[in-house]
């Protein structure tokens, strides 16, 4: 029952709070404004034509003689919307005419390579300096890497990007600094490779901005670990450091260093949004800036709910591990 | 918090023979000034701690003298005088921007507004999330079941693009920009304060003050807050390094505010530019390493206080 | 134990995770390569992607050039004048009433799918615009006309009442009947606006042979289009670039033959760069400030009763004037437009409207002199009585509300300085920056007083001046403006066919506008281009004239015209690192990270 139990609750929760995100996107992009009353000016629309584009986009039909609905002629359509969205039919894009699934299905790989490959080097390596900081701590390489962790988590993103588009697409003309592939059609390792020299520099603006993070907090859990009894009665006994670092304190302390690479995805989504749009990356990311600036909202709900989504279902990976990997978690 | 800010219930805790029998409010005060002697000894051989805050010190007496150093005229778009796009010069020490303002003095002006914000968006978030974070643990039931969800929905939301939203929805003032900063980032907050307010209920000296009969409001106040306070303070100082960034981050996609100069919209105007690519370094490199520096000092001193505040760090 | 394995698995998968995106890329269409020869490529970087392949859904700058080699227009443009020259229509020719139009078709263009363009297709197209009133093409069509196939190279416009619309530029994309009319059958409006047009089928110069959102377009030249092939151009690749550092950093590297649309600070650094020219054209567009004259109230939604919409003030042509004359239009252009831009003053711009410019007399030009603005305040008892420092109007202080929409490139900064313009002439003011989403709602329920934005004209004059007809209040009118003499002119000058006599009245009408001010000329914007010159050379002005573009301008001339200098790629045009390379670093690192799973394995096993 225990286990089960937990994570069917954890699950519901999780639900939950997704419904609590369909609504809260359904309503805050309806009323940032309507979309409609926007194109009628743009594209002179007559009330006809406007009603059927409301009908269309499932957008509520203001009653007669006002221009606009109120949020409770909005909250009529939630219903409409929600199983809509559970459909999977996210509309068609307001802008383009093309439907939102398909930029959404365009583009979704694109973003995990970038994000999968940002984060991973970034854990690895941060993981990394944090165990060995922490061990040696004091030291030289603790003391460089510490001040040099705290720099690369004060640096917005986006200037770093420019650094190094100016370091590695100007000045030395090494990396194409935008895009995801070349035109023509390449095949094979070819393609490999294009994709690789395009991916080079976003992913390292990622890596940088995220190593510093992941290693002082893996740096600060192994300290507190290293506190902890257990390791200090496993060193008094007598057993060497390197094993005594191996076999108790590192996989003790990587446990909170990964929970927190779970919770930290909503703001590694977050810095998608500007890497994608420094190195013109035909991502997510750029599609939601797009899509805010076009006030395009199909698109919009869709990626947020998917970003959302995807942190959802990462916070609940992080609850479950946790919970099978620290007992005492789930009778909490 | 006006008459206990003793920041550890190990403080509290501890027992003490005076040798007169003065005011209980004197023992208080005796105490807590006792306390931050302590803290501030501590602080101090921490060099990290240390070099965050002459940074920090230097940086907020620039945003203090500006008006002094600087005429202010000199970071209007419209009432500046200089040349457009000028390299440092002895007139300019670096340069000026493609409005003809000078970029020392916008540094200037600019760290006065990104530490507003910075400060400004921490107080709101922090004020947000204790009071949700306190009555939520505090309160428990239904009440703590709601709020611990509200919590978790807005964890979970991605900050920027809820953000862009509120932004575009309010428009790009400064003040909007703290609301924003704050509404997206106190769930944090709210979520460790909970935690902690949910140890120190439970902890014998409430429970024996709750069957003294004290009150609600006696019991957050004299003992919860107080308690959850050193928490609260070391989040603080490292949450206004992220607003800092997250106005910065606001800036590059076009959403800063067009009417104020701060780093981050000195960044986002750069950017927009092309001035890296088109050679003017001196328009963004200088805000890029004042904004460094500012977080770093935060981060530093945060981290610092962390390591004094929460004693298991501070053992070894 | 457990950390470890699951660091190097990460590791492992890191390096791994790039090999499956093969079939990510290879799912798109491979290329069909049409021409024989070694392909001769012209790179162009632009900052948007197309906003949709379907012609009744475009809006935009780039969306026209695509469309425009995808598919002929009906009139092409004169490159001179920007006058109706022939396209697929090569005469037209009206009836001595002007009610009926003969329009003699091409008999040599075929679509890209082989089917011959006949005058089916013309008809339909038209047809379909009017019967379905798609939106902006049908005001081409005033009159709902109606259009009869006579023979395969004749259609007849008949129109209910007299008109000159054929010889107006109703220049529009001819459709394949045999593709449009299957797809259009049913709800034809809502089905025209919908259908993607993945794989657009047009008679143009030009076909789209792969595209990847936001990356890329990729054209290929056709070998039996009706004009022939150009001079040397056989593909053009768009680049499409969020960021226009990345897109000048392209072109210097010789990655781009050409850019278009940079912002002034990138372009004036491209000045005097080896290798590279810049170009200075009609941005097509003038910024302007425009006055809210009120009446939004009466329309359906509008605002609340009692908001505070516009200032009652406004409807003073003394203060419109004075305010005119209290703003220094060239001090805007170099400092908001870093000296991109022209000085302006009338609807009609020399790049997009050669023939149709108006001289503005200096006394209605209200150029900047605060002295005499504050004269007229003063004369026009608009005065400060209270001696607060600010003016006042009928007992009320003034405080005007700016808006200035942040997308719109200078808005903010305009803005600005029309703060300070107006503090000079002691009127005080404050500014709201919107973006443009919100800007519309804003402006239809009126809480505004003035706002800084833009009008871009098209060739002929008709769209532009309609612009601010009694009869625009709730269309494209800025702030309800409502003048019967102007609204006379403009009917007037619908229905003159003799051009000198409709020039006469344009004059008129352009004069009025800059004398009453209800909105003000203040610059006409450029659009600023740079190219390599080691690669291509010849590019054509569209408009031939000083102001014309060299690309993205109202004719494909220059794609026709360019010829190839040297071999046609800049030295050192590719970057990256080979696959060879790529596989080098991906041994060596998975090398790396075995070896040190198999040290420790062996460690431990020797510690166990």
């Amino acid at each position: 029952m225990g286990t089960l139990g937990y994570i069917a609750r954890k699950v519901g929760a999780a639900l939950l709070t997704l419904v609590f995100v369909m609504a809260l996107n359904f309503f805050l992009f309806r009323i940032a404004g309507d979309p409609i009353s926007q194109l009628t000016r743009s594209a002179r629309l007559t009330p006809a034509d406007q009603e059927a584009l409301r009908e269309d986009l499932g957008i509520c039909q203001p009653p007669p003689g006002e221009a606009r609905c109120s949020v409770i002629g909005h909250a009529a359509t939630f219903p409409a919307y929600l199983r809509e969205t559970l459909t999977g039919n996210f509309g068609v894009s307001v802008q383009s005419g093309d439907k939102v699934t398909t930029l959404i299905a365009e583009r979704f790989w694109r973003t995990l390579l970038l994000l999968g490959l940002g984060t991973v080097f970034a854990i690895v390596i941060g993981i990394l300096i944090g165990i060995r900081g922490a061990w040696k701590r004091g030291s030289f390489f603790d003391k460089s890497t510490l001040y040099g962790s705290m720099t690369l988590y004060s640096m917005p993103e986006g200037w770093l990007g420019m650094l190094l588009i100016l370091l590695f697409g100007s000045l030395l003309a090494i990396f194409p600094s935008s895009g995801f592939q070349s035109p023509g059609n390449l095949s094979g390792f070819d393609q490999v490779a294009d994709i690789a020299n395009h991916l080079f520099l976003p992913v390292l603006v990622l890596t940088l901005g995220y190593i510093g993070e992941y290693a002082i907090v893996m740096r600060a859990s192994l300290l507190e670990m290293m506190g902890e009894d257990f390791v200090q009665t496993a060193r008094a006994k007598g057993v060497p450091d390197r094993l005594v670092r191996r076999n108790h304190a590192v996989p003790n302390a990587i446990l909170p260093t990964f929970t927190l690479v779970f919770l930290s995805f909503g703001f590694v989504v977050g810095g998608a949004i500007i890497v994608e749009s420094v190195f013109s990356y035909p991502g997510l990311g750029q599609l939601t800036y797009q899509a805010i600036n076009t006030q395009d909202y199909p698109v919009l709900q869709a990626v947020f709910l998917i970003s959302s989504a995807a942190v959802i279902l990462f916070n609940l990976l992080a609850d479950i591990l946790y919970g099978h990997l620290d007992p005492r978690i789930r009778s909490a | 918090m006006d008459t206990s800010t003793t920041p550890t219930t190990e403080v509290l805790d501890e027992p003490r023979l005076p040798t007169k029998t003065p005011s209980a409010r004197r023992i208080t005060w005796l105490r807590r000034r006792r306390a931050l002697a302590g803290y501030w000894r501590a602080y101090k051989r921490n060099k990290q701690g240390m070099i965050g805050l002459v940074l920090l010190l230097i940086i907020i007496a620039l945003a203090l003298l500006a008006p002094f150093l600087f005429d202010k005229a000199q970071i209007g778009v419209s009432t500046s005088t200089g040349e457009r796009l000028a390299a440092p010069s002895s007139s300019n020490w670096l340069g000026t921007d493609k409005f003809g303002r000078d970029i020392v003095a916008m540094l200037a002006y600019g760290a006065r507004i990104s530490l507003l914000v910075g400060l400004a968006a921490t107080i709101g978030t922090m004020a947000i999330g204790a009071v949700v974070g306190i009555t939520a643990g505090y309160a428990g039931g239904k009440t703590d079941t709601f709020l611990n969800f509200l919590t978790n929905c807005f964890l979970v939301i991605p900050w920027i693009p809820l953000a862009i939203v509120l932004v575009a929805l309010m428009g790009r003032g400064v003040w909007n920009i703290i609301l924003v900063i704050a509404i997206t980032s106190w769930a944090g907050t709210a979520r460790l304060v909970r935690a902690q307010a949910l140890t120190v209920k439970e902890r014998t000296y409430v429970e024996r003050a709750r069957a003294l009969g004290a009150g609600d409001w006696h019991l957050v106040s004299r003992h919860v807050l107080p308690n959850v306070f050193p928490v609260l303070f070391s989040n603080m100082v490292l949450a206004v390094s992220l607003a800092i960034l997250s106005e910065t981050t606001l800036a590059l996609l076009g959403l800063g505010d067009p009417n104020t100069v701060s780093w981050g919209t000195m960044i986002g105007d750069s950017f927009e530019a092309g001035a890296i690519v088109a050679g003017y370094w001196w328009w963004i490199i200088p805000p890029g390493l004042c904004l460094i520096a500012v977080t770093l000092s935060f981060t530093m001193c945060g981290y610092a206080l962390d390591e004094i505040l929460n004693p298991k760090l501070r053992q070894r | 134990m457990r950390g470890r394995r699951i660091l190097a698995a990460a590791v492992v998968m890191g390096v791994l995770s790039a090999l499956p995106l093969g079939s990510v890329a290879s799912a798109q269409e491979s290329p069909s390569p049409a021409t024989t020869g070694e392909p001769v490529t012209l790179d162009v970087g632009v900052d948007t992607d197309v906003t949709s392949l379907n012609p009744f859904r475009i809006c935009c700058g780039i969306d026209y050039e695509i469309m425009g080699l995808m598919y002929d227009l009906s009139w092409n443009y004169n490159n001179d004048t920007l006058e109706p020259a022939p396209g697929i229509i090569t005469e037209w020719e009206p009836s001595e009433d002007y009610m009926d139009w003969t329009l003699t078709i091409r008999d040599d263009a075929t679509f890209s799918d082989g089917t011959p363009l006949t005058a089916e297709d013309v008809a339909w197209t038209f047809s379909f615009i009017v019967d379905n009133q798609m939106p902006t093409l049908s005001l081409y069509f005033p009159f709902k006309p109606t259009f009869e196939v006579t023979s395969p190279t004749e259609v007849i416009w008949h129109s209910s009442q007299p008109t000159a619309a054929p010889d107006r530029n109703a220049s529009l994309y001819i459709l394949p009947k045999h593709i449009w009319e299957p797809v259009t059958a049913e709800d034809p409006y809502s089905a025209a606006r919908q259908y993607a047009n993945s794989e657009p089928i047009g008679s143009g110069p030009f076909t789209m042979v792969e595209r990847s959102r936001d990356e890329f377009i990729h054209m290929q030249a056709r070998d039996d289009w009706w004009g022939g092939q150009p001079n040397s151009v056989t593909d053009i690749v768009y680049h499409i670039y969020d960021n226009q550092q990345t897109m000048v950093t392209a072109l210097r590297n010789g990655e781009l033959d050409f850019v278009d649309g940079l912002n002034d600070t990138l372009w004036t650094s491209l000045e005097g760069q080896p290798n590279i020219a810049t170009h200075k054209g009609d941005g097509g567009c003038w910024g302007n400030i425009a006055w809210n004259f009120g009446g939004q109230d009466e329309w359906p939604g509008g605002p609340a009763p009692g908001t505070p919409t516009n200032d009652p003030v406004i409807h003073e042509k003394d203060f419109r004037v004075a305010v005119a004359h209290s703003i220094n239009r060239q001090e805007l252009v170099d400092s908001v437009y870093g000296g991109t831009a022209d000085v302006g003053y009338a609807m009609l711009m020399p790049g997009t409207n050669p023939s149709w410019q108006t001289e503005i007399p200096e006394d209605i030009r209200y150029d900047y002199d605060p002295e005499m603005a504050n004269q007229i305040l003063d004369d026009a008892g608009i005065v400060d009585s209270n001696g607060d420092g600010n003016r006042e109007y009928q007992g009320n202080e003034l405080n005007i509300e700016i808006m200035a929409i942040t997308n719109v490139t200078g808005s903010a900064e305009t803005g600005q300085f029309l703060q300070g313009y107006l503090a000079d002439i002691g009127v005080a003011s404050f500014l709201t920056n919107v973006n443009q989403s919100r800007a519309y709602d804003l402006w239809y329920t009126g809480e505004w007083d003035v706002y800084v934005w833009d009008w871009c004209p098209s060739p002929d004059p008709n769209e532009v001046l309609s612009y601010f007809t009694t009869d625009q209040c709730l269309g494209w009118s800025d702030g309800c403006w409502s003048n019967t003499q102007y609204d006379d002119f403009w009917e007037l000058q619908g229905s003159q066919f003799d051009k000198a006599e409709r020039k006469a009245t344009v004059d008129q009408m352009q004069l009025l506008f800059a004398e009453e001010v209800p909105t003000m000329v203040l610059n006409y914007w450029s659009d600023l281009q740079a190219y390599r010159t080691d690669t291509f050379e010849g590019y054509v002005p569209s408009p031939n004239n000083e102001q014309g573009l060299l690309l993205f301008g109202w004719t494909d001339t220059s794609y026709m015209e360019l010829e190839v200098v040297g071999t046609g790629e800049a030295a050192g045009s590719s970057t990256g690192l080979s696959a060879w390379v790529w596989i080098a670093i991906a041994v060596v690192v998975a090398l790396v990270v075995v070896g040190i799973v198999l040290s420790r394995r062996r460690s431990n096993a020797e510690e166990a």
